[in-house]
């Protein structure tokens, strides 16, 4: 349809007389024609008011005219008024409007409850959506969420889906607990125990100085080796090991003791000075207890010699 | 934040997330536009979905660059004014305003005064029911929408004169409309006081 056919049958159209197809055709022209719907907006009012559809402007009596331009016309004077809201008539508009005011009482009430009608409005009760609102838009747009027996469902028809979800949890939980606090910790104990076990291993066996620093380099090796460091906290703990290895081999060297000449004691004694604070010192034990595992024996050949003791640097490998 | 044309072009690539957000985004906006149409809050709620329902499936349509707004609003007007069309040959009364939405001090304000107000705002909902869709239609927009009278021009596909004397218009008929009710009342008060 196009606009001037349904100009012509608007007055039908609006009063529900038109017939299929027609009426079909007139919809559809309402639906794509802003203009058109707009006319047909004003008709459908017209018919509500009781009035006839005009097709052309109607024709004014001269009076009536006259009456809109010199402002003592109450239609017209309540018109202006209500643009006034927005914006300031001009001024020798607003002296005639005012004129006409002066004598019109009725045309004075609409004044004052135009300037009312935003009081009115802030009175309009403003709605606010729950969540089943939103779940409804959502649900009946892109549907329902799965529930757990459709995700299994799927699951079934679609095998290869089991491995993609059990990669994605792998991602997940590396992501998450890959690089966690309590990894850390756990693996920082096994150092400390590695460390006590092989203090265990060379004290109670009397070993030379020698054999004690040997077997703390090598452990200090081992562990920097177990944690391969690789943030500020490990590398800390794995330098507190290193360190300690240094400072009992460095002891023992100044103190000139040699553990063949029977100063044990003495040598456990200040051993714990220096591992307990780091709390790397293994427990007590009787002496002449015989100990868990293998003996160390300073006659076997030994990994590490006096300089192959690691340095401060070579920890934080 | 992503604007709404971005939103929307996420959509149209079936981005369940970006419609989640855009409807979160609009939706008060919308119900609220619904309720001011028809002033009924079920029938609100319901226009209010459907509007976004529309929307989703008239995605295709949209033409790029546009402003996602105007094209929202379009949409969501002309469903209003349609619903209001046939509400108005329905005649459903407006529904009755209820406590729970109104933001009224209890404290300080004298039970008159809350009475006062209920009664202003049973006489506005029923003066906005008396109104034709064009002028209840440029109510919304301009009062209660609070859009300009250019924006209201590019939705209406009007000159600015036309939709300002039209805006006009709604407001004097809406003001005979409040009179006429206020009337009504002072009088049936006046018989109850006889």
């Amino acid at each position: 349809m196009i606009c001037d056919r349904f100009r012509a049958v608007l007055s039908r159209y609006v009063r529900g007389e038109l017939v299929e197809p027609e009426f079909g055709a007139a919809v559809e022209h309402e639906a794509i024609c802003s203009e058109c719907r707009e006319a047909a907006l004003l008709a459908w009012e017209a018919v509500e008011g009781g009035e006839t559809v005009a097709t052309t402007a109607p024709l004014l009596p001269l009076e009536s005219l006259l009456a809109r331009t010199t402002g003592s016309d109450c239609s017209y004077v309540e018109l202006r008024v209500a643009e006034d809201l927005d914006e300031p008539l001009e001024v020798a508009l607003r002296a005639r409007i005012e004129d006409h005011l002066g004598g019109c009482a009725s045309c004075r009430r609409m004044r004052e409850i135009l300037h009312e009608l935003p009081a009115f409005y802030a009175l309009y009760p403003v709605l606010k959506p729950d969540r089943a609102f939103t779940r409804e838009i959502l649900d009946r747009t892109i549907g329902p969420r799965p529930g757990f027996l459709e995700i299994v469902r799927t699951l079934w028809r679609r095998p290869e889906a089991v491995f993609e979800a059990a990669v994605a949890c792998a991602l997940v939980t590396v992501l998450i607990f890959g690089r966690s606090q309590p990894d850390y910790t756990v693996m920082a104990d096994r150092a400390e125990q590695l460390v006590s076990e092989q203090l265990q291993k060379v004290v109670p066996e009397r070993a030379s100085v020698h054999g004690v620093r040997d077997v703390l380099a090598q452990t200090g090796t081992s562990v920097g080796d177990f944690l391969a460091p690789r943030d500020g906290h490990l590398r800390r703990r794995v330098d507190g090991v290193y360190t300690s290895a240094v400072k009992v081999s460095s002891w023992m060297e100044r103190a000139g003791i040699d553990l063949r000449n029977g100063d044990y004691q003495a040598l456990l004694s200040d051993l714990r000075g220096v591992l307990g604070p780091l709390g790397l010192y293994p427990k007590p034990r009787a002496i002449g207890e015989a100990p868990e595992t293998g003996v160390e024996d300073d006659t076997k050949p030994r990994g590490k010699t006096d300089d192959s003791v690691p340095s401060q640097d070579a920890g934080t490998r | 934040m992503k604007s709404d044309e971005e939103l929307f072009e996420q959509c149209r690539l079936r981005d369940t997330g970006a419609w989640e957000t855009l409807v979160q985004r609009h939706q008060v906006r919308m119900l609220n536009l619904a309720y001011q149409f028809c002033g009924n809050k079920e029938e609100a709620r319901d226009l209010a979905q459907d509007i976004f329902i529309r929307l989703y499936h008239s995605m295709e349509q949209y033409q790029p660059g546009r402003p996602f707004k105007t094209w929202l609003n379009s949409l969501a007007r002309n469903l209003c004014i349609d619903n209001y069309r046939k509400r108005k040959k329905d005649r459903r009364l407006v529904d009755k305003p209820v406590d729970e939405f109104y933001d009224l001090p209890s404290a300080e304000s004298p039970t008159d005064h809350k009475l006062e107000k209920r009664q202003r705002r049973e006489i506005l909902m029923r003066a906005l029911e008396t109104l034709g869709p064009a002028s209840r239609d440029a109510i919304v927009m301009k009062d209660f929408q609070n859009m300009s009278l250019e924006e209201m021009s590019r939705l209406l596909g009007l000159p600015v004169g036309t939709v300002k004397s039209r805006i006009s218009r709604a407001r004097v008929d809406l003001g005979k409309a409040i009179l006429k009710l206020e009337g009504i009342k002072s009088w049936s008060e006046a018989a109850h006081d006889l």
